[in-house]
């Protein structure tokens, strides 16, 4: 009886905590994916207000 | 069993040897040092502090009786843990599984000597490696075992290199030490750092509904700090409030350590299935780590398989120092510190699955 509920409880417990830590890494990596988009769309836009006229990307400014 | 004041000799060198270990080997002295000084305090001959009222009873039956000095701590933890490393390599949590392994090895080891299922629940969940989980566990399922697991459980982890080091270099070779691991930093959205608290905390509730208190605490601390509106709880919370827990709770174990109910065959054994459960974990995450490396073709080094577990960061410190001695230029630190974030969820994890589960079947 003991040794079935040792038995039964490791099976439970490496199940239950396999499974949870799956959720938790897919959970995360969809995180990332959704966010870091929009942040890097958010950084583009305040970018884009922010600039100097007369700094463009690959423009030298010693021209 | 020992005579009334001889025992209470030997209990009282024990917490000398505890002070001692916390103040000249540094082994876990926030915690070693008020246990081993309530070790001394409740076995002096007649000063009664177990008693209805005394004020080690009270204090026990303040924060330890009703779960609320774990659950402090895990808000301090969470509050001072950066999940980052993990957002950058989230599959390192898997290392996790193996790494804990130990507390099922020490558990089923237990039943077969005699210990009850939920006095064997408490011994194994030593093997979570994870102080606050077991003394949770230990209060609600053992508690007349709390004093010699949680001594166990402290000791342990404050000698982790000490075990880690020759298991490592005993279990791997010096090919598999020398691997090099790819490292970029980035720099992840607040949103992600707000949301992932959350989401863990909703995906373990479900899944082990009694864990819901340890992981719900540890998240919470960790939502506070990554919120950004809420400095002054969060520091509060990694301060004043872990350290003022940390004390009652040191105190308050103890005061559990009275001569007759902690000098007994079964402290032996408690250390012994102690030992068992955090070299079974150790070992089987490197195991786990070496398979990975060759699976991978020598993407992953071995070493960081014994850091998913609870130990932070001693163990990631641990396996950093070891790929260093082989070669001084190979960097583990931070993957071995995802995986031992991601152990210190696991540790929860576990500890939430066997309050749920163990009470079911036992």
């Amino acid at each position: 009886m003991a040794l079935e509920f040792g038995l039964v409880l490791t099976g439970l417990g490496i199940l239950a905590m396999f499974s949870a830590l799956m959720f938790i890494i897919i959970t995360c990596e969809v995180l990332k994916r959704i966010f870091r988009e929009k942040e890097v769309e958010t950084i583009r836009a305040e970018g884009s207000v922010e600039d100097p006229p007369l700094e463009r990307k690959g423009e030298s400014t010693r021209a | 069993m020992l005579p009334y004041f001889v025992g209470n000799v030997v209990m009282i060198g024990i917490g000398c040897v505890l002070i001692y270990l916390a103040i000249k080997k540094k082994y876990e002295p926030l915690l070693l040092l008020p246990i081993g000084f309530g070790a001394i305090l409740v076995n002096i001959p007649f000063s009664n502090l177990t008693e209805s009222g005394s004020i080690l009873r009270v204090i026990y039956d303040l924060g330890i009786a009703n779960e609320l000095f774990p659950i402090l701590i895990f808000i301090g933890i969470g509050a001072m843990i950066d999940f980052s490393p993990l957002f950058e390599r989230p599959w390192v949590m898997l290392f996790s599984v193996p790494a804990h392994l130990g507390i099922f090895v020490s558990l089923i080891l237990a039943l077969f000597i005699g210990f009850d299922p939920f006095e064997a629940s408490s011994i194994g969940i030593i093997g979570a490696m994870d102080g606050p989980t077991a003394i949770m566990i230990t209060s609600r399922f053992a508690p007349d075992l709390l004093g010699s697991i949680t001594v166990c459980a402290y000791s342990y982890i404050a000698i982790i290199p000490i075990v880690q080091i020759p298991l490592s270099k005993l279990l791997t070779t010096r090919k598999e030490r020398l691997v090099r691991m790819e490292y970029k930093a980035r720099a992840y959205p607040k949103s992600v750092r707000i949301l992932f608290p959350l989401v863990v905390t909703l995906i373990t509730g479900i899944i082990a509904p009694a864990g819901v208190p340890l992981m719900g605490s540890l998240m919470l601390g960790n939502f506070l700090k990554e919120s950004g509106v809420a400095d002054r709880l969060s520091k509060s919370a990694e301060n004043e409030i872990s350290n003022v827990s940390t004390l009652l709770l040191g105190i308050a174990i103890g005061g559990t350590m009275v001569a007759d109910q902690f000098l007994t065959i079964e402290t032996l054994l408690i250390f012994a299935l102690g030992i068992v459960a955090f070299v079974s974990g150790l070992a089987f995450g490197i195991i786990f780590a070496k398979i990975a490396c060759h699976l991978t073709k020598r993407k992953i080094n071995p070493l960081i398989g014994a850091t998913a577990v609870s130990a932070f960061p001693m163990a990631a410190r641990t396996a950093h120092m070891i790929g260093r001695q082989e070669d001084p230029d190979n960097w583990l630190l931070m993957h071995a510190m995802a995986a031992n974030t991601g152990g210190q969820i696991a540790s929860v994890v576990a500890g939430g699955i066997i309050l749920t589960f163990a009470p079911l079947l036992a």
